[in-house]
């Protein structure tokens, strides 16, 4: 991920998108964690005009105004250019990044990361963060649920900054009950003598497969490609306005 | 006074996790829904609440039909108390707890403050009405939630597992609380796992099995049914289960039992 080249990151998009078809998981699905990475995105974007209008004219190196805003700002084709590849470069990872939390059991993932030599206390901590994603996520909307029947409105019907303000109103058993939850798991797993020994076995293992080279390969291929163009580009970015 | 005629739900379309349910609530009953984990009780309560939106058939509170009203005018009539209390509480400070409601329908701070503290002596946390709510016992914590759908008057209250989790001085602190807000005029629903329970405090049981509701009669009878008990997956009581093997009668032991256990209990 350290191409910004339209023509790679295009490419890119196009398989993660057909991967993630050919998974079978459904829209609704992803729905709210897709809007909710869209609204991260679009902050960032705005923050990028915001403290850098001219990054892309000092990238690509020439200077195509569209029109004058106020100030420092304006519109400039280039730093749109640029802007539209910063958001492309999401685009590629989010239904890649969908897939793979889906996708993932839990334990396998754990069990894979120990085998390539880290240290099975990081693989455990890392597959009880994903594995309670969907927990996390069944709480919010009973406690959601809960504050509605108590007046909070968080349906469509109110204002959106009135919304914003009531979410809040969530966050804090959300919070509680996320804390407490913590806290029972550490106590069992305290109980079941997690982290006395060096080792452990692992029942989700599986033997590396042909398909596994095979996705190992492809990741690679996919690696030299935009290393290439970037040699190809003489930099990370595809200049068109040369 | 609610009706629910040929209520269906699933939470995906493949698997109704509910169907077919019809029932009829009277005024100033007191109600024990049981059924194994999974049966539907809490989705029925969900339903009702309007939480979820049934595939099929009407829910109707006094011939109203209750299918357009949103999560907030249900919450009007019928009040919800969950199982998880964390899962409710959201301010720091118990009268602020209890008040939100009232402030969020715009009421005068004089009127919150009136109808706030009525609700804190009924749950008998009156007391503790400056108290912060993380200084509570899970049983407490449980009644500032009761007092928190309270204010709300509703007209009927269900409560899900309203003793999972209490020790026994605490589940009867918290029953007879319960019955005293029935004889009040307040109807309550029970989704409840405790088979002494349902015997000792409700005259009527909906038992569910499976999604499908497959008894509406009195604990009593219940007990007296092992084929319908093993349908629902139920366990009898040990107090059932003594009598049985004394050879007693065992619905007029249970009865006295729990008559002189009140009574010792009182002095």
């Amino acid at each position: 991920m350290i191409t910004y080249d339209t023509r790679v990151l295009a490419g890119m998009f196009f398989t993660g998108v057909v991967f993630f078809i050919l998974s079978g998981f459904k829209w609704k699905e992803v729905r709210f964690a897709v809007f909710f990475m869209a609204v991260l995105m679009g902050i960032n974007l705005i923050g990028i005009f915001l403290f850098s209008p001219e990054q892309g004219v000092k990238i690509y190196g020439t200077r195509h105004e569209l029109c004058h805003l106020f100030w420092r700002y304006s519109i400039v084709t280039e730093q749109l250019f640029y802007m539209f590849n910063f958001m492309m470069k999401y685009l590629v990872v989010i239904p890649v990044a969908l897939l793979f939390i889906m996708a993932t059991n839990p334990s396998e993932f754990a069990a894979s990361l120990n085998k390539i030599g880290v240290s099975y206390r990081v693989g455990y901590a890392v597959a009880i963060a994903l594995r309670y994603i969907p927990d996390v996520q069944r709480d919010y909307h009973e406690i959601s649920q809960a504050q509605q029947a108590r007046g909070v409105d968080l349906s469509r019907k109110d204002k959106t900054l009135e919304r914003l303000k009531n979410s809040a109103a969530i966050l804090f058993p959300l919070v509680l009950s996320s804390l407490q939850r913590i806290e029972f798991i550490s106590n069992a797993m305290e109980l079941r003598g997690f982290g006395k020994q060096k080792k452990r076995t692992w029942i989700m293992e599986k033997p590396f497969m042909k398909r596994d080279y095979a996705a190992v390969v492809f990741a690679f291929v996919t690696l030299a490609v935009s290393v290439l163009c970037m040699f190809n580009n003489g930099g990370r970015y595809f200049n068109p306005f040369l | 006074m609610l009706t629910v005629e040929e209520l269906s739900f699933g939470y995906t379309p493949d698997k109704e996790n509910l169907s077919d349910i019809n029932f009829t609530i009277y005024k100033g009953e007191m109600v024990s829904i049981v059924g194994k984990n999974g049966a539907g009780k809490s989705t029925l309560a969900k339903l009702l609440c309007g939480f979820v939106t049934q595939n099929h058939g009407s829910i109707t509170l006094k011939g109203r039909n209750l299918a357009d009203d949103t999560i907030k005018e249900r919450a009007g009539y019928i009040g919800y108390v969950m199982q998880n209390p964390n899962q409710m509480i959201s301010k720091p400070m118990i009268y602020d707890e209890v008040a939100m409601s009232l402030r969020l329908k715009g009421m005068t701070e004089e009127q919150v403050q009136e109808k706030v503290h009525e609700a804190l002596k009924i749950c008998g946390l009156y007391p503790f009405r400056n108290w912060p709510v993380s200084a509570l016992s899970y049983g407490q914590k449980k009644r500032v939630t009761i007092a928190s759908i309270l204010v709300q008057e509703p007209e009927i209250l269900i409560l899900d597992e309203p003793t999972a989790g209490q020790d026994f001085r605490h589940y009867t602190e918290i029953m007879e609380f319960l019955k005293e807000l029935n004889e009040r005029g307040i109807t309550v629903l029970m989704i409840t796992h405790d088979m002494h329970l349902m015997l000792e405090y409700t005259e009527r049981s909906l038992v569910f099995s499976e999604g499908h509701m497959i008894a509406d009669t009195t604990p009593a009878k219940l007990f007296s049914d092992p084929q319908l008990l093993r349908r629902a997956s139920l366990k009898e009581t040990s107090l059932f289960e003594l009598a049985k093997r004394c050879g007693l009668d065992s619905e007029s032991y249970i009865e006295k039992f729990i008559r002189y256990d009140r009574q010792v209990r009182n002095k």
